[in-house]
């Protein structure tokens, strides 16, 4: 029986075998098909993303250079230590021989490193290269050095303009300053690089490498300061303020002509490599930021407006004994100008002795509206765009908000204020002959390879006066310097300066507490080639600019002639000129 | 031609050799020790494992050749024997077996290494199934029990060690051998109701396999739910055997394969190794292979001379197949991840000669076609 159904039963059933093995065999080739063709290149990508893994290539960060290509900021390649704790045998051990090497490890990291079930815990970030290799050297388990993908700041000149140059967080990113200005022109743009690796992760040696993206280094700023004279500017500003226990000083050195910033200082400042160290309130930039009022230097403005206006002829004497009875207040002389004149006294006196009354009364003469005008047109009410973050507008009243004392005691530089660079920039107009130049403290913008990509151009926004105000107003300066505040605090021998002392009440929550000594100055008096403002807040013992300020303006003075290779014109020595004499007398003689 | 040349006797015996079993076992034996090769370039710890299977082809050829030789009849006879020692092995194995990757499945034979005794199984098991459907009557559906248990004892030693595939490859020898002989063909749909029936039960509890198997079982079905967990082999084979697309990246030259991303791939994931680097074409080429093996294989089921000759043929086709289809299936996401190696491409000792020796009995059984029963012409 099993032999006949065997032989009837078995060809059908082989082939109903065969048949299903057959459309299994198709349908096998469906799904192979489907795979590898009509998904193939999909699982191809997914192939090459698998066995590929893509990397950030560091970017270095652009430098900060001076106006001579040195260095005050760069970014060099960092790497940084870190630790897995689930792998550490004796983290006792380890963080006593990571100490020898890297410093002192804080508590609290010192107790991450001992939950045995933590995998990550930075150790110390951005640390110098020897110690990186120095920590590598030790060979830990558990404890490894990672390049980072971004780099380590140095600030080369420490606390040297750093007020200036700002400060970068753990990831380079600028968090003040230029640094935080110019973030984005400083910072470069990471690369991609995708690299072949194997089924951990590892790279393969000479495994194929795509660049995604290159990495594009930041752009360098090229700084219009001069090292040297900031340096001086620094090192002048901090003796004041500290020899006169002042709460803080400004001082800045500025090319007339072009606008450039020579040298900007501000005291206390701090160290942007350990900028945590310090309050935030020495980050600041004081000469762009902070709004103070100007007192007598801000009477050249009434000078320059009376000029303007044609009211103030060489002999038109104005009364300035005082006191000035207006508005229902009285306006006086102040303590640090010379004795007035019973019989009135020429512009140039007023400005030379720093007559409060005399001013006001010049003032009157001028009008409000075109004293307003010419604030103006020497731009107070606006910042001057220097290219600094954080810069303040002058707060610069029009007349409608006046009251009936404004315009006296605005005449010298009260119930105004102003930030250093912009009263700056207003002296810059005098020495060149009258326009309004546009403050820079960037030159050129470089390229990675140090080519400038662009340069600022010299900006003069408009015409403040005429070039024959501006000749006057410089005779004025020079007055100060000769015979009237500023005689003899601010002569330097063998070279002209002329300038102007300020000595203002500092208003402090709406108050008049302490003062601000300050000396707007410029050398040489004939063609200036540098306008120097000197600010010291608060100053202890002494209060007026010819006495706090005006020393540090003759040594920024004579530093920067010295260093542009001007040679003081010095009266020959007494012996020289008897030895001439006696020479010329000889030849005369001779012939 | 040539051929006439011979005498008759060379003839007549070279006319009864199945033709198509060895050009296809011996292609994709060849093709098999490339792959291999290929797929250790990169592991020098296997290096020497493409070496081996040709060793072990050369060994295996000669078991088939043997086999061949001895006439599948006295299989019949020894039928019990063989069931019964295979079963003292199989406990043997559980007890003193050689353990590796989480498994008992060797027995070691000292210097000439390690044996798995599982492979085998499977031929003695379509042996005895298919005396056993020769003697015992199967009138009522209790009748059924009789196969049954014949699977289940050695099976479940099998699924102890836990060796989930090989279970699996005896189901199919199984059930080849009983849709083939079982007389009414209900009885075989009832069977086959069972088994869904267990299946179902082994997937919806845990009493039968443990997690990670039906992890494993059931991840492709949603492989990318557990990419770097389970479905890691499935996801990686089958990115390996897609990015080959039309004509493979080469021999040595597939990623995935030569940066070892694809788990196992000189044994079980073998397949990936050709898709990748042959491609579609390739993988065509392999599967065409196989059907001209299978061809051969229900050639010789139906030269049978007798009805032990034609189940035991069917059960070894059924195992082939089986094994064909799951082991493609699972490296393109259409069958559960069993480990169930490819015939004569994967890598491994027992494997290959154990396929061999089952070729060789094929053989045996064509040979013998001229003395059959159902003939072929």
């Amino acid at each position: 029986m099993h032999k006949r159904t065997f032989s009837r039963v078995g060809p059908r059933r082989a082939k109903m075998l065969f048949y299903g093995l057959a459309f299994v065999a198709a349908y096998l080739s469906w799904r192979l098909f489907d795979v590898q063709m009509v998904h193939g290149t999909v699982y191809a990508k997914e192939a090459l993303a698998q066995r590929s893994d893509t990397v950030e290539v560091y970017a270095r960060r652009g430098s900060i250079l001076d106006r001579d290509g040195s260095v005050l900021v760069r970014s060099l390649p960092s790497e940084s230590v870190y630790a897995v704790p689930h792998d550490l045998t004796d983290p006792d051990e380890t963080i006593k021989q990571l100490e020898r090497v890297v410093g002192k490890i804080d508590k609290s990291t010192a107790a991450l490193l001992h939950d045995r079930h933590l995998q990550f815990v930075w150790i110390a970030r951005k640390i110098a290269p020897d110690i990186a290799d120095r920590v590598q050297a030790l060979d830990l388990t558990g404890i490894a050095v990672i390049e980072e993908d971004t780099g380590r700041r140095v600030d080369v000149a420490g606390k040297s303009a750093s007020t200036i140059l700002g400060f970068v967080g753990i990831d380079e990113n600028g968090l003040s300053g230029l640094e935080y200005t110019y973030d984005d022109l400083l910072k470069g743009t990471s690369g991609r690089v995708t690299i072949e690796t194997d089924e951990f992760g590892r790279p393969i040696p000479f495994g194929h490498e795509k660049i995604v993206r290159p990495a594009k280094p930041g752009l360098s700023l090229e700084l219009t300061l001069d090292s040297y004279l900031q340096f001086v500017t620094e090192s002048a500003l901090e003796k004041q303020v500290k020899s006169y226990h002042a709460k803080n000083g400004t001082a800045i050195v500025m090319d007339p002509d072009t606008g450039e910033v020579l040298a900007m200082a501000n005291y206390p400042h701090y160290d942007p490599n350990a900028y945590w160290k310090f309050s935030s309130d020495d980050y600041r930039d004081r000469a762009v930021t902070d709004l103070y009022e100007p007192g007598s230097t801000y009477k050249l403005l009434t000078a320059a407006a009376a000029l303007e206006a044609g009211k103030a002829g060489p002999d038109r004497r104005f009364p300035s004994a005082g006191p000035l009875e207006v508005g229902g207040r009285r306006i006086y002389n102040a303590v640090d100008g010379l004795t007035p004149s019973p019989s009135g006294d020429t512009l140039e006196t007023i400005i030379a002795d720093s007559l409060n009354v005399g001013a006001a009364e010049v003032a009157f003469a001028v009008g409000s509206k075109r004293f307003y005008q010419m604030e103006k047109l020497a731009g107070f009410d606006e910042p001057t765009d220097i290219g600094i973050s954080g810069e303040a507008a002058g707060l610069v009243p029009p007349p409608a908000d006046w009251s009936g004392s404004s315009l006296a005691t605005m005449s010298f530089g009260q119930g105004v204020s102003v930030t250093p660079i912009a009263i700056t920039r207003f002296y810059a107009a005098i020495a060149n002959g009258g326009m309004l130049v546009r403050p820079r403290i960037i030159r050129s913008i470089l390229d990675a390879q140090g080519s400038p990509i662009y340069t600022y151009p010299t900006q003069y926004e408009h015409r403040v006066f005429s070039q024959t105000t501006a000749k006057k107003l410089r005779g004025f300066l020079r007055a100060v310097v000769v015979r009237g505040t500023g005689n003899p605090s601010a002569q330097i021998p063998g070279y002209t300066t002329a300038g102007k002392t300020g000595t203002a009440q500092d208003v402090i929550n709406g108050r008049y507490s302490g003062y601000t000594a300050s000396f707007v100055g410029m050398v040489p008096y004939e063609h200036p080639r540098y306008v120097i403002y000197v600010k010291v807040e608060q100053p202890q013992d002494a209060i007026y600019g010819s006495v706090v300020a005006a020393p540090a303006f003759t040594e920024i003075a004579k530093a920067a002639m010295l260093h542009s290779g001007v040679l003081p014109s010095l009266p020959p020595p007494k012996s020289a000129v008897a030895k001439g004499r006696l020479v010329r007398r000889e030849t005369v003689e001779k012939r | 031609m040539a051929t006439l040349a011979l005498p008759y006797e060379t003839r007549r015996y070279l006319r009864n050799v199945n033709w198509y079993l060895i050009a296809a076992a011996a292609a994709i034996t060849v093709f098999g020790v490339f792959a291999i090769q290929s797929a250790n370039l990169h592991s020098p710890e296997a290096a020497a494992e493409y070496k081996k299977q040709i060793f072990y082809g050369i060994i295996g050829v000669g078991a088939m050749i043997l086999f061949a030789r001895i006439d599948y009849r006295n299989f019949q006879r020894w039928a019990p024997w063989l069931y019964g020692a295979n079963l003292l092995i199989l406990a043997f194995v559980l007890k003193g077996g050689h353990n590796a990757l989480g498994a008992q499945r060797w027995i070691s034979l000292g210097p000439l290494g390690t044996f798995q005794p599982s492979e085998p199984a499977k031929l003695i098991l379509a042996v005895f199934i298919a005396w056993g459907l020769c003697r015992w009557p199967f009138h009522r559906i209790e009748d059924m029990m009789r196969p049954l248990v014949a699977f289940a004892v050695p099976a479940l030693l099998i699924v102890k060690q836990p060796d989930l595939g090989t279970t699996l490859v005896m189901l199919s020898i199984l059930s080849t051998q009983l849709f083939f002989g079982l007389e009414k063909l209900r009885y075989f749909v009832l069977y086959a109701l069972g088994i869904v029936g267990v299946a179902a039960f082994t997937v919806g509890t845990n009493f039968i396999l443990k997690p990670f198997q039906k992890a494993r079982l059931l991840v492709f079905i949603n492989p990318k739910g557990d990419p770097q967990g389970a479905g890691y082999n499935l996801n990686q084979s089958k990115i390996a055997i897609g990015s080959g697309e039309w004509f493979g990246r080469g021999l040595h030259h597939g990623t995935q394969t030569q940066l070892n991303f694809v788990p196992e791939h000189s044994r079980d994931f073998i397949f990936t190794v050709v898709g990748e680097e042959l491609g579609f074409l390739g993988a065509l080429v392999l599967l065409g292979g196989y059907i001209f093996l299978l061809y051969g294989g229900i050639q010789s089921m139906l030269a049978a001379r007798d009805r032990f000759g034609f189940l035991l043929a069917s059960g070894i086709v059924g195992m082939f197949a089986f094994h064909i289809i799951v082991n493609v299936g699972m490296t393109i996401g259409i069958m559960p991840i069993t480990g169930i190696p490819l015939p004569f491409m994967s890598y491994g000792g027992s494997a290959i000669i154990t396929n061999f020796i089952a070729l060789g009995i094929l053989l045996n059984i064509y040979a013998q076609r001229d003395r059959g029963m159902l003939g072929n012409a």
